[in-house]
């Protein structure tokens, strides 16, 4: 990792180990499956064109969920996405309650979506999102708050511990 | 519970594991970009040389345009610089001289003191190479009469100066212009008694009540501009004049130039 550029097989299986975990992100921030696959298209390809000296996996981590989420705003920032709806239905589950959960964090603003995602699902520390995204630890703890204030709204109270 | 059912929701999703070998695909096709990018450079080279080009084409006649008077320039009645059958004037092979007003003084009258010399009239001439001389009484190289203070030198009077605007600016017609000519060589003559320099007057157009012109002699093979000045329509009051930036035209009437 120390050196300047990644070997191209080095590239591929780092791509192949954080594919899941980008897809999935890019899936809840835009909550659309072709807007997820033009996310992870574009993340990856940024990074296949990347110079950027990573110290870490940690560190590609870290910077894959950051463009992630960027990219995932510029989704809908742009005029065209503006004026379309984004499909939810496509995404079925075998279970009602997994379906009740999934699109509960659906429902949150987009910016404690990432927050909730990273924290339930990747496991990650306030410490490791903060980081991640760029956020000040007291910003994501304040988002994860509120996020999950708002998801006991939604669940009415059920589903626990959230 | 949360944590679980959001886990296993989020691991039900199947992903398109396609996608990551149509993007090795993508990242190792060549990048359009890249291409414009040479463009880009080779077109801001070629853009900077046509602006340079550009640039150095038209830079004299910019300098040219900036140092004619506009009202002259625009009126189009610059005439006599247009002839070709003038007679040309015998000049005598001298050396050229070009003194400034204070060595001049000190050479000629070293009693003289600079405060004084510099209030002295200066004749100024367009074209290097010709004569910048100080008139004093053993030396009239230049018979044009006197004329008031150099207009770089020593300012007129506020009292004395007259101020007109030409807005109103228009044409004459050739005789007008040929009888007003007629005149002015009848008065200062054809021709420089010293040099042989042949006068040219040209009238340039009339405002309100005076005309306006320019006196040039011709030297060897141009023209050089001696004066502007401003003739009443009497032809009883002429004067040299100045033109300002607020398209005006400024002169002493301390000075008549008939009257001299």
């Amino acid at each position: 990792m120390s050196e300047n550029t990644l070997k191209k097989n080095d590239k591929r299986d780092i791509v192949e180990k954080y594919f899941d975990i980008i897809y999935k992100l890019a899936l809840s921030q835009t909550k659309s499956r072709d807007s997820a696959d033009d996310v992870v298209q574009e993340v990856f390809l940024r990074f296949l064109k990347s110079d950027k000296d990573f110290e870490s996996d940690e560190h590609i981590k870290a910077w894959l969920i950051r463009v992630t989420v960027n990219c995932s705003h510029n989704v809908f920032s742009n005029s065209w996405a503006q004026k379309t709806a984004p499909l939810t239905e496509d995404i079925v589950f075998d279970t009602e309650e997994k379906g009740d959960v999934y699109y509960a964090v659906l429902e949150l603003p987009q910016k404690y979506r990432a927050v909730i995602h990273l924290f339930y699902y990747e496991d990650m520390s306030i410490e490791e999102i903060s980081k991640a995204l760029g956020s000040n630890p007291s910003t994501v703890k304040s988002q994860l708050s509120r996020g999950r204030k708002m998801l006991k709204n939604m669940l009415e109270g059920g589903y626990g511990l959230v | 519970m949360f944590k679980k059912y959001y886990k296993a929701a989020n691991d039900d999703i199947k992903t398109n594991r396609e996608l990551i070998d149509k993007i090795f695909e993508t990242a190792e096709k060549p990048s359009k970009t890249v291409k414009f990018t040479k463009i880009y450079k080779v077109g801001t080279a070629v853009a900077a040389v046509f602006v340079f080009a550009a640039g150095a084409f038209l830079y004299p006649q910019i300098v040219k345009l900036n140092e004619t008077p506009t009202p002259i320039v625009e009126s189009g009645q610059v005439v006599e610089e247009r002839k070709t059958d003038l007679p040309i004037a015998e000049t005598k092979e001298k050396k050229t001289q070009q003194k400034t007003t204070e060595s001049i003084v000190q050479q000629e009258n070293p009693e003289r003191t600079v405060k004084e010399a510099v209030h002295e009239p200066v004749v100024g001439a367009e074209n290097s190479g010709t004569a910048v001389v100080l008139e004093t009484e053993d030396a009239q190289p230049f018979s044009i009469p006197e004329r008031p203070s150099g207009r770089m030198i020593d300012a007129p009077p506020v009292n004395d100066t007259s101020e007109m605007s030409v807005d109103s600016f228009k044409e004459i017609t050739a005789e007008e212009t040929e009888k007003i000519q007629k005149f002015l060589k009848m008065t200062f003559g054809e021709k420089n008694e010293e040099t042989g320099n042949v006068f040219i007057f040209e009238i340039v157009g009339k405002a309100e009540n005076m005309y306006l012109g320019r006196w040039k002699w011709f030297v060897v093979d141009h023209n050089s501009l001696l004066c502007e000045f401003v003739l009443n329509e009497e032809l009883t009051q002429m004067y040299e004049c100045t033109y300002t930036e607020n398209n005006a035209v400024t002169w002493n009437t301390q000075n008549n130039l008939l009257n001299n």
